[in-house]
């Protein structure tokens, strides 16, 4: 048999475990205007490339979907490029909604999207919008901050279009910004939905593809507190190597895991940072002890705690607050211990 | 002139005669099917000619000889497919290409192309055959059920609705619906039959209860059943009536003190949880008009007590259907079934039992309609090996392939009768139904004389096919009685002449100066490619479902182990993945041209059809960015699906990935970007370098995040020792310590031992010996050092001395 785990990569279908409840949300829902934050590697664009194959196989659904990734997009040109590349991507969306790239190309993006939300309509379906790596708004606003009011526009057209963001928390940002003058982008999409680390059982339900033993699993789970991209990576390399403590080792000790720490570690704001770093340092902290670390009044503390909580940084247990998983922890206590200043 | 007409007769017996008296060869027979029958368009006689051609020679072979000098491509399964095609059997004709593809031959000639195309269009008219099949049901069906709903056969017409949602399952959405609105409909009518037939029932039955209860004088009893009656339908003028009259007789017979006291008896009732006992009190107690707490206390009474009614029917509702149901799908009636577990689900939408049991006749709905359209057949059993019946060796390969239209589940092998082994394919990776198309290889060991081999293949169905072969094993030369003495004098005269031989050839390699080992360039022999066994398996096992990164320090063996990778790829067929590697370097290759290098290395590689080739963006010269590059990728791998009945993945071997740390994030991203799109699920890649630059400033996710990471290591100690030694086994030889130090000097880089194995052996060359020593080494460390920098003058070889500062 062949590795059945994948790492790094996005996954659907029979790859694709657990998320159902939010699944449901989206699809069945009465929201028309969806963000779903989440870390990094929490399986952001799997979900949405679930939700595209679910309103695909679904024959009931009223909607057609369309991915669109925004990466790299940088201005209002870029946006346009990418969404024609979707449209190019998904033969299932051209052939639904009768519609060809080159009846879209040359336009604005906002005249584009509007176009194809009303070709979608005159077919007599809804627009399930799935746009990921969402964060490049905040780079779009800097260099091109007319476009988004006018998205804006087309993204909250009602009963015509469903549109599911998905980013980190710096998304939110995007209210804060000078650039956009008019009114704050995000607000039909708060509150965001959250995308967390796996359920137990469909953590289980992923480890069992591997054969290993009961023992193994629970290890696995333990350690990686059912964060999907660990689980995969531990599972891909046990599945090669079959020794769960050498393999443990190996991932608590690579570079490729410890960079994706890093850089899901900047995509907190200072806050969110200061109240992890003191959990790294001493231990499990209750909400009082973590306020007074941060300088955070207690209000404050317990809304940013909670949005850490379901993202998989921390986890609570009683009153107190200890880090989300096992790997992270580690890292996170060898930069603290790394960046604190040494006795002269 | 009577012996010349009778001349003339056997002239014309002869010529006239059937080809069997004139064909004897295989070539015979499929020249005749080929060239003469097939293009005269007698099909069936071309199957019967080409089935002979295949008994006389089952394998298919290019460049085959004939007679005389005469050669040709015999590809008789090819032809077979042809011939069915046109007689419009396309599933046979499916079976046939599959078959001529799994021998392998036919990719070496002209004819493949053509094969693939035919193919696909056999797919496409079977498709279209069962499309029009499903359709031409889906109507019958539809006008069934409407003929059954107007006779008010519910039932019935739902079965037959079943049966037409199963059947336009894989038709077009508008006929999806109209199933389902005329479903929708009869469903509704039914409901409102059903509800109407038994509300009428219990009323009448209420009423007549009532009337018969007042007449006995039980007023209580009575006004219960009145009060039933009114609320299945208020305005009944007999159930008011009747109502009244209880109500006055009530009144008139009870003094308010017993009214009282039943409405005291009926709330204690009422708060003990016995609803039902507390109806009779309250409703006595309800007859006085001027008792509102009564009223109230008996229409919460009543509404409760109803609602248990109800659940308790709706329950033993909900167990007969489902009962009903096990009894229909036991009589394999799934279309019935189905309906009742429609209503079960219509009843309790949380079933699980029924919607477990609703998956399962659903299935078997499609697959009973499926059988009739097209029937199961036995699979089928092709042979490559034996090539022989009679055989020396001690065992024989049975080499072949099963192949079936419903799958393959078992490949038994059976020697004498004896099963010895079977075959149980997994099922399809994506699909998880059982393989069409099971390759199998068993090596039987053989007694002397006549053995009997059998093999025989299992379908989902249970249908079989059984192959017998009989082979007879002949001794060999050796394992007859007069071998040994004889054997023993040759076998003394042969190693005296083979020391000569191995003595004589030491010579000539000192004085050729034989020198196998390579450093600088890449090592593409695989006698030379040392110790990545492990590592190629391990990718090998994880590439179909993610794209690496392998890293590792400059001249570690990086580019060697990207060009020995693609060679496995090219013949990687242990699987559902047909990899198609592409290799792409990077090396000077600009940001604005990162795009066009890779996707020029793709149409090097693939020899793309020109359909396909006019269709791409990609041009030798002009602008090409990531939108252009994402559109030919889609190009490619439509054409590469057209190559293969496997998984396509076009595997980009891309290295000195360095490169990429060089240009934008922008670019990085849209390569990321790729990744993303949906047809990437055909697409992975394999990046080679000496690491990524991490830092990342953009808000997205950083482009490497998708690649899973492999450290390219040095080699293991015996790898090491391998490398040193094994190039040039039986020639020369390396004293141990001069392995030794070349293995400490070099910390197993297989660039660096390269380096000390080419001066150590050169030096050894040049004082005539055949064996290298210590000197040797030691002598040659400081020519290694000096060679062992890189461009920028960074030593690759950092222990090549060790007296050497730090």
């Amino acid at each position: 048999m062949r590795n059945p785990f994948i790492a790094g990569s996005w996954v659907r279908a029979d790859n694709f475990f657990g998320r159902r409840a939010l699944l449901r949300d989206v699809l069945e829902g009465e929201r028309d205007s969806l963000w779903v934050v989440g870390a990094r590697r929490l399986g952001k664009t799997s979900l949405l490339k679930q939700l595209e194959y679910c309103a695909l196989q679904n024959p009931q659904t009223p909607f057609v979907p369309l991915y669109w990734d925004l990466q790299g997009s940088a201005d209002a040109r870029g946006l346009a490029d990418g969404l024609l590349g979707s449209v190019e991507d998904s033969e299932a969306f051209r052939r639904a909604t009768d519609i060809a790239v080159e009846d879209i190309e040359g336009h604005s993006v906002a005249d584009m999207l509007t176009t194809l939300v009303r070709r979608t309509v005159r077919s007599g379906w809804r627009l399930l919008l799935l746009i990921d790596e969402a964060e490049e708004f905040l780079t779009v606003a800097r260099t091109d901050a007319a476009v988004l009011p006018r998205l804006r526009r087309v993204f909250q057209k009602g009963n015509e279009v469903r549109t599911v963001l998905t980013a980190t928390r710096r998304l939110g940002q995007l209210n804060e910004l000078p650039e956009v003058a008019t009114s704050p982008f995000l607000q039909a999409f708060i509150p965001a939905l959250y995308l967390t680390p796996l359920a137990p059982e469909d953590a289980r339900a992923l480890l069992l593809r591997g054969k290993f033993s009961d023992a193994e699993m629970a290890s696995i789970q333990e350690r990686t507190a059912n964060h999907p991209f660990l689980l995969q990576l531990i599972a891909s390399r046990l599945f090669e190597s079959r020794d769960l403590s050498a393999t443990l080792d190996q991932v608590a000790a690579d570079e490729m895991v410890a960079n994706f720490f890093s850089v899901d570690f900047q995509t907190l704001d200072a806050r969110e940072r200061a109240l992890l770093e003191p959990v790294a340092r001493c231990g499990e902290q209750t909400l009082d002890e973590l306020a007074r670390a941060a300088n955070l009044s207690r209000e404050t503390a317990q809304t940013l705690l909670f949005g850490l909580k379901m993202m998989g940084y921390l986890s609570e247990q009683g009153e107190r607050y200890r880090i989300g998983n096992w790997f992270f922890e580690r890292w996170l206590r060898r930069v603290s211990a790394a960046s604190e200043p040494r006795p002269v | 002139m009577r012996i010349r007409t009778g001349l003339a007769v056997m002239l014309a017996l002869c010529f006239g005669a059937s080809p069997a008296f004139a064909l004897k060869e295989w070539y015979d027979h499929y020249f005749q099917a080929r060239d003469r029958l097939i293009p005269a368009t007698r099909y069936t006689e071309a199957i019967a000619s080409l089935r002979e051609a295949v008994r006389l020679k089952p394998n298919s072979a290019v460049n085959e000889q004939t007679y005389g000098l005469q050669f040709v491509d015999y590809l008789p399964y090819y032809q077979l497919g042809i011939c069915h095609l046109r007689l419009g059997d396309f599933n046979s004709a499916m079976r046939m290409f599959n078959i001529e593809e799994d021998k392998g031959q036919v990719k070496r000639a002209s004819a493949y192309r053509e094969l693939l195309r035919l193919r696909t269009e056999a797919e496409s008219g079977e498709s279209q055959r069962l499309a029009r099949l499903a359709r031409e049901a889906v109507e019958r069906l539809l006008k069934e059920a409407a003929d059954l709903a107007k006779l008010r056969r519910y039932d019935d017409a739902l079965a037959r609705l079943a049966q037409a949602q199963a059947g336009a399952a894989n038709l077009d959405r508008a006929t999806q619906q109209r199933v389902l609105e005329m479903r929708d409909r009869v469903r509704a009518e039914q409901r409102e039959l059903v509800e109407a037939a038994s509300r009428g029932q219990r009323l009448e039955q209420a009423l007549a209860e009532g009337s018969r209860l007042l007449d006995e004088g039980h007023l209580t009893e009575a006004l219960v059943r009145f009060d039933e009656v009114l609320t299945l339908d208020p305005r009944n003028a007999r159930a008011e009536a009747g109502r009244k009259d209880a109500q006055e007789r009530i009144l008139a017979s009870h003094t308010r003190q017993k009214l009282q006291q039943r409405f005291a008896d009926g709330q204690a009732l009422f708060e003990a949880g016995r609803y039902e006992e507390a109806i009779e009190p309250l409703t006595e107690a309800a007859a006085d008009p001027a008792r509102d707490e009564a009223r109230m206390l008996l229409a919460q009474a009543r509404k409760l007590v109803q609602g248990m009614r109800a659940q308790r029917d709706l329950k033993v509702r909900i167990d007969g259907l489902l009962a009903e149901a096990d009894a229909l799908s036991n009589d394999r009636k799934f279309a019935e079934a189905w309906v009742r577990l429609d209503h079960v689900l219509q009843l309790d939408p949380e079933s699980v039992k029924a919607r477990e049991r609703l998956s399962f006749a659903q299935r078997m709905t499609g697959e009973d309609l499926f059988q009739i359209w097209m029937p199961n057949l036995p699979p089928l059993l092709t042979f490559f090996e034996p090539k022989a019946l009679e055989v020396e060796g001690r065992s024989v390969g049975v080499v072949g392939v099963a192949t079936d239209d419903r799958g393959v589940v078992k490949i038994e092998f059976l020697q004498e009768g004896r099963l010895i082994g079977q075959q149980l394919p997994p099922p399809r990776a994506e699909l998880g139904d059982a393989q069409r198309s099971v390759r199998f290889d068993r090596e039987f060991q053989l007694e002397p004389g006549a053995n009997q081999i059998t093999v025989v293949s299992y379908d989902t169905q249970g249908e079989t096919r059984s192959e017998t072969f009989r082979i007879e094993r002949r001794l060999r030369i050796w394992e007859q009685k007069a071998f040994f003495p004889s054997a023993a004098g040759v076998a003394f005269g042969l190693v005296g002449t083979g020391f000569a031989l191995q003595r004589a050839r030491r010579r000539r390699a000192v004085r050729k100066r034989f020198n196998p080992y390579i450093a600088g360039a890449p090592v593409l022999d695989d006698e030379m490619f040392f110790g990545r066994e492990k590592l190629m398996a391990r990718i090998l096992n994880v590439l179909h479902h993610n794209s690496l990164m392998i890293t590792g320090e400059r001249r570690i063996g990086k580019t060697t182990f990207l060009y020995h990778l693609k060679a496995a790829l090219e013949t990687d067929e242990a699987t559902d993945y047909h990899f198609f590697p592409v290799f792409t370097d990077l090396q000077g290759v600009p940001e604005h041209g990162f795009f066009h290098a890779v996707m020029a290395d793709v149409v090097d590689a693939l020899a793309l059809s020109p359909a396909t080739l006019a269709a791409l963006h990609y041009r030798e010269e002009g602008a090409y960015d990531g939108r252009d590059f994402s559109h030919d990728l889609q190009g490619v791998i439509a054409e590469l699906k057209t190559r293969t009945r496997r998984n396509v993945k076009l595997a980009l071997l891309i290295d000195e990935v360095d490169v990429l740390n060089e240009y934008s994030e922008r670019i990085n991203q849209r390569l990321r970007g790729i990744f993303m799109k949906t047809f990437s699920e055909h697409l992975v890649a394999i990046m080679s370098g000496v690491g990524i630059k991490r830092a990342w400033k953009s808000e997205g996710s950083p482009w490497y995040n998708f690649f899973d990471e492999i450290e390219l290591a040095s080699l293991s100690r015996e790898d090491a020792e391998a490398l040193i030694r094994r190039p040039v086994e039986g020639i020369f030889r390396f004293e141990p310590e001069a392995v030794e130090s070349i293995i400490e000097a070099s910390e197993r880089k297989p660039y660096v031992i390269q380096k000390f194995c080419i001066h150590a052996v050169n030096r050894m060359l040049e004082h005539d010996r055949e064996v290298v020593r210590l000197e040797d080494v030691e002598a040659v460390r400081d020519t290694v050092r000096f060679e062992g920098r890189d461009e920028s003058g960074q030593p690759v070889a950092p222990a090549a001395d060790r007296s050497a500062p730090a």
